[in-house]
Formats: C-alpha cells, structure tokens, sequence
C-alpha cells in the first residue's frame, strides 16, 4: 500500500462530517441504486434519441458497447475478489470516533481492490462514449462522482478507485473491438428489434 | 425493498420514454399530443420517482434486506421491461383513434414509424400489408 494513496483517502475522508449537505449529498449516490439507475436511464434515452436512423444506430451500438463493457469489467473484478483479499480503509484504520475512518455508510464484506463500483462506471462511461460524446460525458461525470463518493464514505482507497476505473476503462474498449468484429451480428439484432419498432 | 425498487425502475424508465418521445417527436410512444406536457410529465416522473425511492435511507447491505448483484440485475430488467410494455399499450390507447401525420407514411419502418402512429397502429398496418400481399 503507497503512503500517498492512504494519505489522499484520509484526506478525502477527512472532509467527511464536516458539511452536512455535502454528507447528505455523498450518502445518496453512494449505493447501488441512484448512479446505476441513472446511468441505464441514459443508455435508454440513447437507444430512442437520434435525428434519423443512421444517428440512431451509432447510438445503438454504443448501448451495446457499454452493456459488454459492463458485463466484461463485473467477469474480472468476480476473479480478482477470489484471488485477492485488500482490507477496507476502516479495516486498516478503524472508524470513528476510536479510529481514523469517517464511515457513512455500511461495511462491505468483499475485498477493497479494485473496486467494482468504478470498473461498472468507467466501463459505462467508455461505451456511451464510443458513439455519442454527450452520453458519455454524462455518464463519465456520474462515474467520477460514483468513485468520489466511495472514497468520501470510507470503503475505498483511492487506490482501489484506480484500479477498478482502469479495468473498466479496459473492458470498454475491448467491448468496443467486439462490437467492430461482430458488427453483422449486431446489426442483425438491431434490425429484429427495428423489425418490432423498437428500434 | 423489491417491491419499492421495482416501482421505482418502472417510474424513472416510464418518464425517460415519456421525455424522448416528447423531446424526439416519437409523437407515438408520447401519452400527450403536445410535446410540451409529455417533457413537463417525463421530468416529473423521474423527479418523483427518485424522490420518493430515496426519502427513506436505502445504503443497506445485500446481507440483510438489501438486494445482492444478481437479484438486482433481474429486478432491473424486469421493472424496464415493464415500463416498455406500459409506454407501448397505454400510448396506443390513448391515441386509439389518433390520425398521426405518419399514417400515409408506408415506408417508415421501426422507431420512425412511431413519428406518426402509435405502436398498435404500426402493427395493425403491417397486418393490413400482409393481408393485401395475399
């Protein structure tokens, strides 16, 4: 473990408690539920936007991009947590106020690196951007405060941030060569569901 | 906790739809003939459903009565398949005798074709074209 990665998570951390708005705030998107939804939310507006159908179908496939991506970068971090056990920063450092780690929210049982809250992000995030920058600003925004708000809470270094980002960035455009190879296969399942109007 | 998320899903997944559909002219997905309610509708969805899903604490562990990975992603698809089912047929029934600008429109096929009738009506002229094949 590097002094520099646990002195930015205390650093990090340390903020908070301090802001009940910003606590508030953290405590919200923490959780598996409002950035996952929000960012599926986007992939489903992409699926319906576009001016013509050309403009549609590149968003399209970046929907399915990011939903391989996705599926890619959950596969890895399944292997990663057999092989590795990283403790939680409120492991290592205990929580407040006998130890140093301002905790906000539960205590997660599986290992602390990678994490996979930023590999499902960023991997989110690669495959939205591969077709329609916008989307994957959007998502990419959501990704970055997902990862922050790890740290902020007390459950990961952000080291582990790194690491999860960097496979799911990884795992994005790998989905992206799979999408560009079996691009006929794509297009048929796009053109069955356009055969159904939806599409 | 399954029943609120469920619910949830359904909602902001609801309002999405309802907000593209206003915002791309999918005037047949739309439960509205004006653009302008089925945008003030789509965003009230989505406020209202994740303003009331989280007016209660939900960062609770998959040990308790939280939902593990695998259970969550199913409930997901569930709730978005739902929502999809509800746009379709309400939107056709609503605008049961809707006479969209696409109703001449023989060529549009998929999304486009909800420019300008609804999802029954597109279904219905396809059954229309393959009778008159025969």
């Amino acid at each position: 473990m590097s002094t520099w990665d646990h002195g930015l998570f205390l650093a990090i951390n340390g903020l908070a408690g301090r802001w009940g708005v910003l606590d508030g705030l953290m405590t919200l998107v923490v959780g598996e539920y409002f950035i996952p939804v929000a960012m599926v939310m986007v992939l489903l507006a992409m699926w319906l936007w576009g001016r013509d159908r050309a403009e549609r179908e590149k968003n399209q496939a970046a929907v399915f991009c990011a939903l391989i991506g996705v599926g890619f970068a959950n596969a890895v971090i399944q292997v990663l947590n057999d092989h590795l056990d990283t403790p939680r920063p409120f492991e290592l450092y205990g929580i407040y106020p006998d130890g140093l780690v301002h905790l906000l929210f539960y205590q997660p049982t599986d290992p602390s690196f990678p994490s996979n809250i930023a590999a499902v992000g960023f991997a989110f995030a690669v495959g939205a951007w591969s077709g329609n920058r916008w989307a994957g600003g959007i998502l990419l925004g959501l990704a970055l405060l997902w990862s922050f708000s790890r740290v902020y809470v007390g459950v990961h270094f952000p080291l582990d941030i790194l690491g999860g980002a960097a496979i799911g960035i990884a795992m994005g455009l790998i989905a992206f060569l799979v999408v560009l190879v079996f691009r006929p296969v794509i297009k048929l399942v796009t053109a069955v569901v356009r055969w159904l109007y939806l599409a | 906790m399954v029943g609120d998320y469920l619910l949830f899903v359904f909602l902001v997944a609801f309002g999405v739809m309802q907000l593209v559909a206003a915002v791309k002219g999918l005037a047949g997905l739309s439960l509205f003939r004006r653009p302008y309610l089925g945008t003030a509708f789509g965003v009230l969805l989505v406020v209202a459903g994740y303003a009331w899903f989280f007016s209660q604490n939900r960062n609770i562990p998959d040990t308790t009565e939280g939902l593990s990975g695998p259970y969550l992603f199913g409930y997901f698809v569930a709730a978005l398949a739902m929502a999809i089912a509800a746009t379709l047929v309400i939107s056709s029934l609503v605008k049961l005798r809707w006479r969209g600008p696409g109703q001449q429109e023989e060529e549009a096929q998929g999304l486009d074709a909800l420019r300008g009738m609804t999802y029954l009506q597109a279904w219905a002229r396809r059954w229309r074209g393959l009778r008159g094949r025969r």
